[in-house]
């Protein structure tokens, strides 16, 4: 009886942490939960035999809460982070005490020794939870598949890289593979395309250089070389004025250069010379005049 | 469709070039035969492929066919030499809830495959690194721009060789090939698993292996941490396996763990398994051989990557380099900032993972078997080398606590390894139950 009573009281304790915080418990009833716990695991020396009944009621109870973990597990996955905290304010780190609790002294009920109890009660934990955030990358994967299950690969990268993927399409259809391109230093507004191992990613053959604030364009006058215009993303991270957008900042001689139009998927061709006080396009390409 | 094509004909190439090889462990089952066979032929040809380069040969189909086709040869060869006739163990399941579960695991698996062939290859380090690099070599059929930065010389070339393939088979992204990489090592846990215990336990190892989110989700996207993953836990189990080679598949796989990611130093774990299983059941020529395989490899790339280094005027930092009264002092000065790190990035990530390792050692030392405390060493001992090589890396390489990613990434070997020996330990806890 009084490891039943104990039973009930780890159990009890383990689902108030879960309704409320982890440290509930001390903070209200001047014990700590672990030590409930560590009490109601040394009294199983106290466990007797029980009934069917028992038995099976420990046996359901387990099931069905573990069943609610992996339903709130995978809510979260699909949803954000600190979802279930927030919408049903349970603690899943608590959680996880409650299950394995609760599988340690079914086991022990349902006459398991200690060491098995404690290995089964783990590794349903590790099962659970696993299952429930593995559901939730299936889920997330699968719904992407359904959503679009014929789309080709450059419109898969550019729902990922919107803009930018559209753009490095036309800079390949512009340039020829042995040319060079000049970027923005790497930085904000230009977290993507001012990044020279990511751009080569997206444009190699062709080399991929920084050309840096201060740079003169003299140096990099030769054969091939292309300077990429770009006003800079707007993210979370910089959607104040911190910052001067528009890329490059320098006039620049040109033999040509572009205006990749991607609202109407067009480019505009100018023989003109760069001037970065009217031509402040989002994406765009100059061929550097080095005559 | 055409990345499709081209991940199965490559993986096709892989598991035929690699199957005699795979025959040195003669009674398996044909599942585990075919992901055996893919591990060892995507990385034993990539890596001869990679030694005909060093010869002067190119990085192209005809010379990958060569590679495949030498494999193929040695494997036949040392059957012959060895006398062995491989026989195939039919996989017996016993009852429809056992049936029931693997249609899950087969499910997951072809989940995965899809997931990873649909979604376009967009995780950084696989732009930046593994997959633009096998890009390069399928455009150059050669290093020579990779051999021009020191950054794309940083990890051995295998997952990017593999990538290349794909692309000069026609592919567009060679994500997929991860998918297969995870189940043939599914294969091979399930396989080994069942072999040490019966199909029952076989099947719950494979089951939680694979819905374990950390794991399922590397098998979607182009790191290499899982190939790594795959590479290190197949050889461990091998090496602990008993037939008579074994111990030289454990220590091929263990090899090629090196030529997918070469800076971490788990390898020693795999080679001290080697010695003591070598020393244990009488095979030390075999344990030797095995180990010569593992340095071979290893020191191959290694030897090129400083060579580049040197011609580059790259100065590189070894983690053996800074055992030192200084460092020690270091180590000191920032243990509470190290013991945070350890905490945020090695325990809490994998407390579960953590706890069943605890609670299976202490079930492990109460039925103390020899395979069962190889195990729970591995765990401990990669652990703690874990430990040690952080307080060591935290002296030498400034930005140490910024990247506590890769330390996650760099231990997501420990969630199989520990899930195996917990089942285990549950194996023979329920084995003297029986009795």
């Amino acid at each position: 009886m009084i490891y039943l009573f104990s039973v009930i009281v780890s159990i009890v304790t383990a689902g108030l942490e879960t309704v409320s915080y982890l440290g509930f418990v001390k903070n209200h009833f001047f014990i700590s939960a672990y030590t409930i716990y560590f009490i109601s695991i040394v009294m199983i020396l106290f466990a007797g035999q029980y009934s069917k009944i028992i038995k099976k009621i420990s046996l359901a109870i387990s099931c069905l809460i573990s069943t609610i973990y992996v339903l709130l597990i995978f809510l979260e996955s699909i949803t954000y982070p600190n979802y279930i905290y927030t919408h049903f304010h349970i603690n899943p780190l608590s959680f996880k005490f409650l299950i394995i609790m609760l599988w340690f002294h079914t086991m022990i009920i349902n006459k398991s020794k200690f060491a098995k109890s404690l290995l089964l009660a783990i590794l349903i934990l590790l099962g659970v939870d696993g299952a429930g955030r593995t559901l939730g990358i299936m889920y997330l994967g699968i719904k992407d598949i359904t959503a679009a299950p014929l789309a080709t690969y450059p419109e898969k990268m550019t729902k990922v890289y919107p803009g930018f993927y559209p753009a490095m399409q036309a800079i390949i259809k512009l340039t020829p593979p042995d040319s060079t391109i000049l970027i923005p230093p790497q930085g904000s507004p230009w977290d993507k395309e001012g990044n020279a191992a990511f751009m080569t990613y997206f444009l190699y053959p062709r080399t991929v250089k920084n050309l840096f604030e201060g740079d003169t364009i003299v140096d990099y006058a030769h054969t091939n070389y292309y300077v990429l215009i770009s006003h800079g993303v707007t993210s979370m991270f910089n959607s104040s004025n911190m910052f001067e957008y528009g890329w490059p900042k320098i006039a620049i001689k040109a033999k040509q250069m572009w205006k990749i139009n991607l609202d109407s998927n067009t480019i505009d061709t100018y023989y003109r010379d760069f001037n970065p006080q009217t031509d402040q396009w989002d994406w765009g390409l100059i061929e550097v005049s080095y005559e | 469709m055409n990345s499709f094509i081209a991940i199965i004909t490559t993986s096709t190439f892989f598991i035929l070039s690699g199957w005699y090889l795979a025959c040195l462990v003669p009674t398996v089952s044909k599942v585990e035969r075919i992901g055996l066979s893919f591990l060892i032929g995507s990385g034993m040809t990539t890596f001869i492929w990679f030694i005909g380069y060093l010869i002067g040969l190119p990085f192209n189909l005809f010379n990958l066919g060569l590679s495949g086709l030498l494999l193929g040869i040695i494997g036949f060869t040392l059957l012959k030499i060895l006398k062995i006739t491989p026989t195939t163990e039919k996989i017996v399941i016993h009852t429809k809830f056992e049936k029931y579960l693997i249609s899950i695991i087969i499910l997951s698996l072809i989940i995965s495959f899809a997931i990873a062939i649909y979604h376009p290859l967009t995780a950084w380090d696989s732009l930046a690194q593994y997959d633009f690099r096998g890009h390069a070599i399928a455009i150059d059929h050669d290093l020579s721009f990779i051999r021009g930065g020191a950054y794309f010389m940083s990890y051995p070339l295998m997952i990017s060789l593999v990538h290349a393939t794909v692309y000069m088979l026609g592919g567009i992204s060679a994500q997929g090939i991860h998918a297969l990489i995870f189940a043939a090592f599914i294969a091979i846990i399930y396989g080994r698993m069942t072999d040490w215990t019966n199909s029952k336990y076989g099947i719950l190892t494979s089951l939680l292996i694979i819905f374990q989110s950390e794991i399922f989700s590397h098998s979607t996207f182009a790191y290499t941490n899982l190939p790594y993953t795959a590479f290190l836990v197949a050889a461990i189990m091998y090496i602990i396996s008993a037939g008579s080679y074994s111990i030289l598949i454990g220590g091929m796989l263990l090899g090629l763990s090196t030529w997918v990611r070469s800076s971490e130093v788990f390898w020693i774990t795999g080679t001290v398994l080697i010695l003591w299983q070598g020393i244990r059941t009488k095979k030390i020529s075999k344990a030797m051989i095995a180990i010569f395989m593992i340095m071979a490899i290893r020191l191959t790339w290694s030897m090129y990557q400083n060579y580049i280094y040197s011609s580059l005027n790259w100065v590189t930092s070894s983690t053996a380099s800074h055992f030192n009264i200084e460092s020690l002092y270091k180590i000191v000065k920032t243990i509470k900032s190290i013991y945070w790190y350890i905490y945020l990035n090695i325990i809490f990530p994998y407390i579960n993972v953590w706890f069943l390792s605890i609670s299976a050692a202490i079930v492990i030392f109460t039925r103390r078997t020899y395979r069962s405390l190889m195990l729970i060493f591995s765990i401990m001992f990669s652990a703690a080398m874990v430990v040690g090589g952080i307080m060591v890396f935290s002296t030498y390489y400034q930005s140490w606590n910024e990247i506590g990613d890769s330390a996650r990434r760099m231990i997501l070997f420990i969630v199989p390894l520990s899930i195996t020996a917990a089942v285990y330990s549950l194996y023979l806890i329920n084995k003297k139950d029986s009795k």
